[in-house]
C-alpha cells in the first residue's frame, strides 16, 4: 500500500478516540495507526516497516504508563524508521524541562496543549505532514488536496516530468 | 620558569616567590620596568632558582638583579642570596629581598655576608620597585659590565654615571679604608642603648659640623611626604614623629614613636623616593642634614659611621618589629571575620530553609483551601453531564426503534457502550483479519469504526450484500457506534472526573474531628478499587489480620493508603504482585505493610523518600498525589504513628504504625 | 532543522513492481520477435534497428523503465548492434555509421535550445519571476470571474511558452488553490478554474520550439535532415492557432462553468526580487527572448542563442554548480533518445521498410497529416507526450520525404509535435492533468469532456487552416 502513517501515542483511551476521531479527515490518504503505550508504539513502527508505510508523524502524549513521551520521541528519533517522522507532543502536563529535552533531543517540532481543538489539530498536523512529505516523497500530487496545496505544488515544480 | 630567547639580551633578571600571584605581580611589574631589554625570569623555589642559573650560566647569560621572598619551600630567601655570593657566577648579581616577614637575624646574616643590596616591603609600589631596579642595575653595570652600560642606559640612572665613574675606584679605597673602623665601631656599640647611640651620633654630628642651625616645627606639620625625592635627612632633637603611609586610597599610620631619631635615611641611603609620610605629633626640633653634610661629617669622624649604622639598624629592626606585630594583628582580625562570615552564611542557611518549610506548609493549606472549592464547583456540572449522557442514550434508543435496520443501529450502538475497550493491538490484529477477509484496508478501517471486529460479526450485519448497498449500511452503522463511544467516554470520564473530586476532598478533610472506631480494612479497600481501573495486570495479594478498630481521620488515613499504594504501582509499573498484610503488634497499635515487587529504592535514596519533592517518578504529579510520602509521614505523625520504608530490589515495604488510642483529641485537629 | 534530505521512501516507487517486471519482460519479447522472424524486404541492419525500436516503443508505452532510462538504452544499443564499434558484424554493403554520431546526439544543438530554456525556467522560479509576473499581469484583468479566467489562461499560456508547462501549471496553481478553497463546496467555478490551467499550459506549450519536448523532438530531427527552423518562424506557425485555441477553450469553460457575473478577489503575495543576481537574470532573460526573435537579423540560430543564458548565468555566478544540477537533464536525454532513434531508423532503412506497409500514395496530402496527428494524439493520450513524438516523428519525416508525397517535412514534423500536445484528455495524458487532479476540484468526467473537446477542436484548425496559413506567412516555400 506504502501509505504515509500518522501514529497517535496515548494511553487513555477515551483521549485516543478523540485524536483518532479527529483525524479522520487525513484518513483518505494517509494511514492512522493508534497505540496505547511505548511498547505498542515500537511494535506499530515495525507493523508499519513490515508493510513499506512510512511513518510521516508522530502525535505523542507526554504522560504515557512507563515512560515520557518526550522519553519515547528521543527514542524514535534514533530508529531509521522514524527518524524523518515530524514529531508532536500532545499533553498538558509536560513540564518546560521535559520539552525542552524533546526539542533539544527529538527535534520535537511542535506542542500541542489539551484540551485542543480540531482547527488547530488539523493545522498542525498539515503544515507539519506538508513538511514531511516534501522532505521525503517523490511525487506529491496525492497530498495536494489534504495538505498545504500551494506550497506542495510549488515543491512539485521541479519533480515532475519536464512536459 | 621562562625559557625566552636569552642570548638576545646576554642579562637576566630572577624573581622567587612561592606565592604564584605575588610572583606574577612581581615579575609583571620588573618586566614593566625593563621592557624587553633584559629577560625576567621567575622561580618558585630557591632550588629552582639555582637550577636557573646554572642553565644561564652554560647559556653565557649573567644574572644582573634577584629579587627573592624571604619566605620559601627549602632554602629560603636569605639562604639562596648568600648562596648566589658563593658562586663566582652571580656574585655581582644585585640582590634585593622582597619580603613582608623579615627577621633582623636574617638580614644582617645576608647584609653581612655582602650578599643584601636592598629589601623591598611587601606591596610594593611599581615605581619603587623601578627606582630600586634602576638603581641597582646602574651599580651592576657600571661595576661589574662597564662597557654595556651605553647599551642599557634606558634602564639606568644616568645621574649616578659620572660620580660613580669618577668614585669608583676612589670609593673602593676609601671603603676598604673605612670598613675597618665601621665593623670595629659597630661592634664596640652594641653594648649601648637606643639613646646612647643616637645621642652619640647627634653629638658627633654637631661636633663634626659645629652645631648646625636647628629647625623648629609645630606639631601636624610634615617633614617629608610619601613619593617625594628624599634628599635630606633629618635628626630629631626633641618631640615625637609619626610615619604614616598612603595605600589604597587611605593613610595608615605604621609607626607611632618608633621611627627612631634619624629621618629619610633609609630612602636617601638607597637614593629612593619617601616611603614614609613623617608627621610631626608634638612641636618637633630637627637638625636637617644634606647628604654632603653628613658625607662631611662622617668623613671628619669615621666613628660617626659605626652610629650611623648602629641606628640604621636598630631603627629597621624596631620597624620590622612593629610590622611583624601587625601583620599577626591582621592575620587575627582576618581570622575573626572569616569566623563572622561563615556564622552569617549559617544563619542565612537556616533563614533560607525555615522561610521554604514557610512557603511549603502555606503553599499545602492554599492548596487544599483551592482543591475544596475546585472539588465542590466541579460536582454540579459533573453531575448533569453524566445524567445528560445518559438521557440521550434512552432517547436514542428509543428514536433507533422507529428506524429502518433500528436493531443494527442499536447493537452498534449498543456494542460500543458494553464492549470491554480492547488494546490497540488488539484492535490491530482484528482490523487485520478483516482486512484478509474483505480484502481491503480502508474498508476493513470502517468496519472497525463501525464496531464490527471479526468475520462473524461482518456476516451476521451484512450477509452477502456487497457495493454501495453494504457501504450505505456500513456508513450508518459507523455513526452509530461512533456515538455509542462517545457517549461512553463521556460517562466513563465524567465518572473519572467525580473520582478525582472525591480523592480532593478527602484529602481536604482534615480538620473533621476524629471518628472513633474505624475499620482500618475499609479504607485499605476502598483504595483499592480507586486503583483497579489501572491495575488489570497488578495481582494482590491480602493477609488481613484481625484488627480493633482504631480512633483517626478516616480521610487523612485513605490519603496514606493512596499515596502508598500509587507510588507502589508506579515503581511496579502497574504490573506483579502487591501485597496488603495487616496485624496488631500489641494491644494499643496496629501495623499495615504494603509491599511491591518492584525494581526496589537504591540505599542512597532510602533515606529520602519522605523529603518533600523527592520523587523516582520523573516529575509525575497526579493532583492529590504528587507530594507522595511526604504527606502521608505528616499525617501519621499527626496520628502519633510511624512510617517506615525498607527496600531490596523487587521487595520494597512501607510498614504504617498507628495507635489505637490517637492522640488526636490532646492536641486538636 | 536538518533531516536526511534524502527522498528515497518505499512510497517513491523506485523499487521494481510487478507491473514493471511484467513491462521488462514485453521488451524484452519485442526484442527478440525481428530477431527469429524474417521480413521480407528489411535488411539485416533493419532487422537489428526494429529490435530496438520495439523494445523502445514498449518501454516507452510501459514505463518499466524511466523514460529517459530508454532513451540510454536506445543510444546503447544502437552503438552495440548498428555502429561501427558493433560488436555484431555489420553486413557487407552496409555502410555503418560512426558511434560518435548516436553519442552526439547527447550533444544535439537542439538540446542546447532546450538547456536555455531550462535555464531561464529554473531562474524564473528561484528568483520568483513568475509569481511576480503573474501578479502583475493579472492585476489588469479586476474582479470579475471571466475576466480572471481569461487572465490566467492567457498568463498560464505565455509562461507555459518559456517553461515547462508542469512547472507553469505548479505555479499558477498555487495562485488558483486560494481561490478554489474561498469558493464553496460544488460551485461549478472551482473545476473551471482548476481546469483552465492545465489546458492553457499544453495549449502554450505549442507556442515555442522551447515550450515542451516534442517541439524540440520535431526541430531536431528537421535539423538532422538539414532543416533550419528559427524560433520566430515556429512562434508564427504556432501561436494564432494556440490564441483561436485559448479563445475557444476561454468561451467553453465560462460558459459551462457558471462564471457568468461572479466575481473573485484574487491576491497574490510577492515582491519583485531586487538582488543583484536577480536583476542580471531579468537582463539575461529578456535578452534571450529578444535575440530569439530577431533570429533573422542577427543570424544567430535559435540553439546558439539558447547557450547565451547558459554561458552567461554561469559566468556571472548567478546560477551555481547546484543550479547546474537541479537542470532536468533526463528531459534533455529523453530528446536525445527520439533522435537516436529516428538516425538509426534512417540509416538503416528500417523507415521506408515501416512505411512501405501501407499504400500512403492512394492517401490524400491532408489525409496523411491526419492520421498522423491522431495517432500522435490518441498514442500521446495514454503515454508521454515526448515518447510519442520520439517514435512517430522519423517515420513522419521519411513519410514526407518520399516518392509520390507532397507534404513539406516541416508540416509533418510539426503536425506530430502539435498532435502529441494537444493530447489532454486523461489524467495521465499529461503531467499538468495529473496536476490539476490532485487538487481534488476537478472530475475525470469534466477532464475527459474538455480535454477532449480541446484537443478535437485544436487538430482541426490545424488540419483546415495550417497548410494554407504557413504558406500565406512564408514558412513554407
Amino acid at each position: 500500500m506504502n501509505r504515509v502513517t500518522i501514529l497517535c501515542v496515548e494511553d487513555e483511551p477515551e483521549v485516543r478516540d478523540a485524536l483518532v476521531r479527529d483525524l479522520d479527515a487525513f484518513a483518505a490518504v494517509f494511514r492512522i495507526e493508534a497505540a496505547e503505550d511505548a511498547e505498542d508504539a515500537l511494535t506499530v513502527v515495525q507493523e508499519c516497516a513490515a508493510a513499506r508505510d512510512p511513518i510521516g508523524l508522530i502525535l505523542c502524549d507526554h504522560m504515557l504508563p512507563g515512560k515520557l513521551g518526550a522519553d519515547l520521541l528521543v527514542e524514535l528519533k534514533d530508529k531509521p524508521e522514524t527518524a524523518p517522522a515530524r514529531k508532536v507532543l500532545v499533553t498538558g502536563q509536560a513540564g518546560l524541562e521535559d520539552t525542552i529535552k524533546a526539542v533539544n533531543n527529538a527535534d520535537l517540532d511542535h506542542y500541542i496543549a489539551k484540551p485542543w481543538t480540531r482547527e488547530a489539530l488539523h493545522d498542525v498536523v498539515r503544515k507539519y505532514l506538508t513538511d514531511y512529505v516534501i522532505d521525503e516523497i517523490d511525487d506529491l500530487l496525492p497530498y495536494v488536496s489534504l495538505l498545504d496545496g500551494p506550497r506542495l505544488l510549488e515543491a512539485q515544480k521541479d519533480r515532475s516530468p519536464h512536459e | 620558569m621562562s625559557s625566552d630567547d636569552n642570548k638576545a639580551t646576554g642579562y637576566a633578571i630572577i624573581c622567587v616567590d612561592a606565592e604564584p600571584d605575588a610572583l606574577a605581580a612581581l615579575r609583571h611589574d620588573v618586566g614593566e620596568f625593563c621592557g624587553p631589554r633584559m629577560d625576567v625570569h621567575a622561580c618558585a623555589s630557591a632550588e629552582q632558582a639555582l637550577a636557573l642559573v646554572e642553565e644561564l650560566a652554560t647559556a653565557g647569560i649573567r644574572v644582573a638583579l634577584i629579587l627573592t621572598e624571604q619566605i620559601l619551600p627549602g632554602i629560603s630567601g636569605v639562604d639562596l642570596l648568600l648562596a648566589f655570593r658563593e658562586r663566582p657566577e652571580t656574585r655581582a648579581t644585585r640582590k634585593v629581598l622582597v619580603s613582608t616577614g623579615m627577621d633582623v637575624l636574617d638580614l644582617s646574616r645576608a647584609l653581612n655576608a655582602g650578599a643584601l643590596h636592598r629589601t623591598i616591603g611587601k606591596p610594593w609600589t611599581c615605581e619603587g620597585l623601578g627606582d630600586c631596579a634602576r638603581s641597582l642595575l646602574t651599580s651592576f653595570f657600571v661595576h661589574h659590565a662597564p662597557h654595556e652600560c651605553d647599551r642599557f642606559k634606558d634602564l639606568l640612572d644616568a645621574n649616578q654615571f659620572p660620580r660613580a665613574f669618577a668614585t669608583a675606584r676612589h670609593q673602593q679605597r676609601a671603603a676598604n679604608l673605612h670598613i675597618k673602623t665601621l665593623t670595629q665601631s659597630f661592634l664596640a656599640n652594641m653594648d649601648m642603648s637606643d639613646e646612647e647611640v643616637e645621642n652619640a651620633l647627634g653629638a658627633g654630628i654637631d661636633e663634626a659640623l659645629g652645631e648646625p642651625p636647628q629647625q623648629h616645627h609645630p606639631a601636624g606639620s610634615i617633614l617629608l611626604r610619601q613619593g617625594e625625592p628624599a634628599d635630606t635627612i633629618y635628626v630629631l632633637v626633641s618631640g615625637n614623629v609619626q610615619l604614616s603611609r598612603t595605600a589604597h586610597g587611605r593613610e595608615v599610620v605604621l609607626h607611632e614613636h618608633a621611627g627612631g631619631r634619624i629621618i629619610g635615611l633609609l630612602s636617601l641611603a638607597r637614593r629612593q623616593r619617601a616611603f614614609y609620610t613623617w608627621r610631626a605629633t608634638t612641636d618637633i626640633t630637627v637638625l636637617p642634614l644634606s647628604l654632603e653634610r653628613l658625607e662631611a661629617a662622617l668623613q671628619t669622624n669615621p666613628v660617626l659611621s659605626g652610629y650611623l649604622v648602629t641606628s640604621l639598624i636598630r631603627t629597621m629592626a624596631a620597624r620590622s618589629k612593629r610590622t611583624a606585630k601587625l601583620l599577626v594583628e591582621v592575620e587575627d582580625l582576618n581570622g575573626k571575620l572569616r569566623g563572622e562570615r561563615d556564622q552569617l552564611a549559617n544563619i542565612l542557611q537556616l533563614l533560607e530553609d525555615s522561610q521554604a518549610q514557610l512557603v511549603e506548609s502555606q503553599k499545602m493549606a492554599t492548596l487544599g483551601q483551592l482543591s475544596a472549592g475546585v472539588a465542590h464547583e466541579l460536582n454540579n456540572p459533573t453531575a448533569a453531564i453524566q445524567r445528560a449522557a445518559d438521557f440521550i442514550r434512552e432517547d436514542l434508543g428509543t428514536l433507533l426503534e422507529e428506524l429502518p435496520d433500528g436493531d443494527k443501529l442499536a447493537a452498534a450502538m449498543r456494542s460500543a457502550l458494553t464492549r470491554e475497550p480492547l488494546s490497540t493491538a488488539e484492535q490491530r490484529k482484528r482490523r487485520a483479519a478483516l482486512s484478509r477477509l474483505v480484502g481491503d484496508d480502508a474498508l476493513a478501517q470502517r468496519l472497525v469504526k463501525a464496531g464490527i471486529q471479526t468475520p462473524e460479526e461482518y456476516r451476521s450485519s451484512f450477509g452477502r450484500s456487497s457495493g454501495k448497498k453494504r457501504d450505505r449500511l456500513l456508513d450508518r452503522l459507523e455513526r452509530y457506534h461512533q456515538l455509542g463511544l462517545s457517549l461512553r467516554n463521556i460517562s466513563t470520564c465524567s465518572k473519572r472526573v467525580i473520582a478525582i473530586v472525591d480523592s480532593l476532598r478527602s484529602y481536604t478533610r482534615a480538620d473533621e474531628t476524629p471518628v472513633a472506631d474505624v475499620n482500618l480494612h475499609e479504607g485499605l479497600e476502598g483504595t483499592l478499587l480507586m486503583f483497579s481501573h489501572a491495575t488489570r495486570e497488578v495481582e494482590f495479594v491480602k493477609e488481613y489480620g484481625d484488627l480493633p478498630p482504631i480512633e483517626c481521620h478516616v480521610g487523612e488515613i485513605n490519603q496514606v493508603w493512596t499515596n502508598i499504594v500509587s507510588n507502589a504501582l508506579q515503581a511496579m509499573h502497574n504490573k506483579g504482585i502487591l501485597r496488603i498484610e495487616t496485624d496488631a503488634p500489641d494491644a494499643d497499635h496496629v501495623r499495615v505493610r504494603i509491599i511491591d515487587n518492584g525494581p526496589g529504592i537504591p540505599p542512597e535514596d532510602l533515606d529520602r523518600v519522605f523529603d518533600l519533592n523527592f520523587t523516582t517518578k520523573q516529575g509525575h504529579a497526579n493532583f492529590g498525589l504528587g507530594m507522595g510520602l511526604t504527606i502521608c509521614r505528616q499525617i501519621v505523625a499527626h496520628h502519633g504513628g510511624t512510617i517506615e520504608a525498607a527496600s531490596q530490589p523487587s521487595r520494597t515495604c512501607l510498614t504504617v504504625v498507628l495507635p489505637v488510642r490517637s492522640q488526636l483529641g490532646s492536641n486538636g485537629g | 532543522m536538518t533531516r536526511t534530505a534524502g527522498r528515497s521512501n518505499p512510497v517513491t516507487g523506485s523499487t521494481m513492481t510487478r507491473g514493471r517486471w511484467i513491462g521488462l519482460a514485453v521488451a524484452a519479447a519485442a526484442f527478440t520477435v525481428p530477431c527469429v522472424v524474417e521480413f521480407p524486404g528489411l535488411s539485416v541492419e533493419g532487422h537489428r534497428v526494429f529490435s530496438i525500436f520495439l523494445a523502445a516503443v514498449v518501454l516507452w508505452i510501459t514505463e518499466a523503465v524511466p523514460l529517459h532510462a530508454t532513451a540510454t538504452i536506445i543510444i546503447f544499443l544502437e552503438i552495440l548492434l548498428v555502429s561501427d564499434k558493433a560488436i555484431l558484424a555489420t553486413p557487407e554493403g552496409f555502410t555503418p555509421p560512426s558511434y560518435r554520431t548516436f553519442f552526439a546526439t547527447l550533444a544535439a544543438p537542439v538540446l542546447m535550445l532546450f538547456l536555455g530554456g531550462f535555464f531561464l525556467a529554473h531562474g524564473a522560479a528561484k528568483f520568483n519571476l513568475d509569481r511576480n509576473l503573474a501578479r502583475v499581469f493579472l492585476r489588469p484583468f479586476g474582479t470579475s470571474s471571466r475576466m480572471i479566467l481569461l487572465g490566467l489562461i492567457g498568463i498560464t499560456a505565455v509562461f507555459s511558452m518559456f517553461m515547462s508547462n508542469t512547472a507553469t501549471t505548479a505555479t499558477m496553481m498555487a495562485v488558483v488553490l486560494p481561490i478554489i478553497a474561498q469558493l464553496p463546496p460544488g460551485d461549478r467555478m472551482r473545476t473551471g478554474l482548476a481546469l483552465s490551467i492545465p489546458i492553457a499550459a499544453n495549449v502554450g506549450g505549442m507556442g515555442t520550439p522551447i515550450g515542451t519536448p516534442p517541439n524540440a523532438i520535431a526541430i531536431g530531427a528537421l535539423s538532422q535532415a538539414g532543416i533550419n527552423l528559427g524560433f520566430l518562424q515556429w512562434m508564427l506557425m504556432a501561436v494564432p492557432f494556440v490564441l483561436i485555441i485559448l479563445a475557444v477553450v476561454w468561451l467553453l469553460l465560462g460558459r459551462f462553468y457558471g462564471f457568468a457575473g461572479k466575481t473573485i478577489t484574487l491576491s497574490i503575495d510577492s515582491t519583485f526580487n531586487t538582488t543583484r543576481q536577480a536583476k542580471i537574470f531579468y537582463v539575461v532573460f529578456a535578452g534571450t527572448i529578444l535575440l530569439w526573435l530577431t533570429e533573422g537579423i542577427h543570424g544567430m540560430t535559435s540553439s546558439v542563442v539558447g547557450f547565451v543564458p547558459v554561458v552567461v548565468l554561469l559566468s556571472t555566478r548567478v546560477f551555481s554548480s547546484k543550479d547546474l544540477q537541479s537542470i532536468q537533464w533526463h528531459v534533455l536525454w529523453l530528446v536525445a533518445g527520439g533522435i537516436a532513434l529516428g538516425v538509426g531508423v534512417g540509416k538503416t532503412g528500417l523507415d521506408g521498410w515501416l512505411l512501405g506497409l501501407i499504400q500512403w500514395g492512394e492517401m490524400s496530402p491532408v489525409a496523411i497529416l491526419a492520421m498522423l496527428s491522431v495517432v500522435a494524439l490518441v498514442l500521446s493520450t495514454v503515454i508521454s507526450n515526448s515518447a510519442t513524438a520520439n517514435l512517430i516523428v522519423p517515420l513522419a519525416m521519411t513519410l514526407s520525404v518520399s516518392e509520390g508525397i507532397t507534404i513539406s517535412p516541416i508540416v509533418a514534423a510539426v503536425f506530430v509535435a502539435i498532435g502529441s500536445s494537444l493530447a489532454m484528455a486523461l489524467p495521465i495524458s499529461t503531467p499538468p492533468n495529473a496536476v490539476a487532479m490532485s487538487t481534488g476540484a476537478v472530475r475525470t468526467k469534466d477532464m475527459v469532456v474538455i480535454g477532449a473537446l480541446v484537443g478535437a477542436f485544436g487538430l482541426t484548425v490545424f488540419l483546415l487552416f495550417g497548410q494554407w496559413f504557413w504558406s500565406a506567412v512564408g514558412v513554407l516555400p
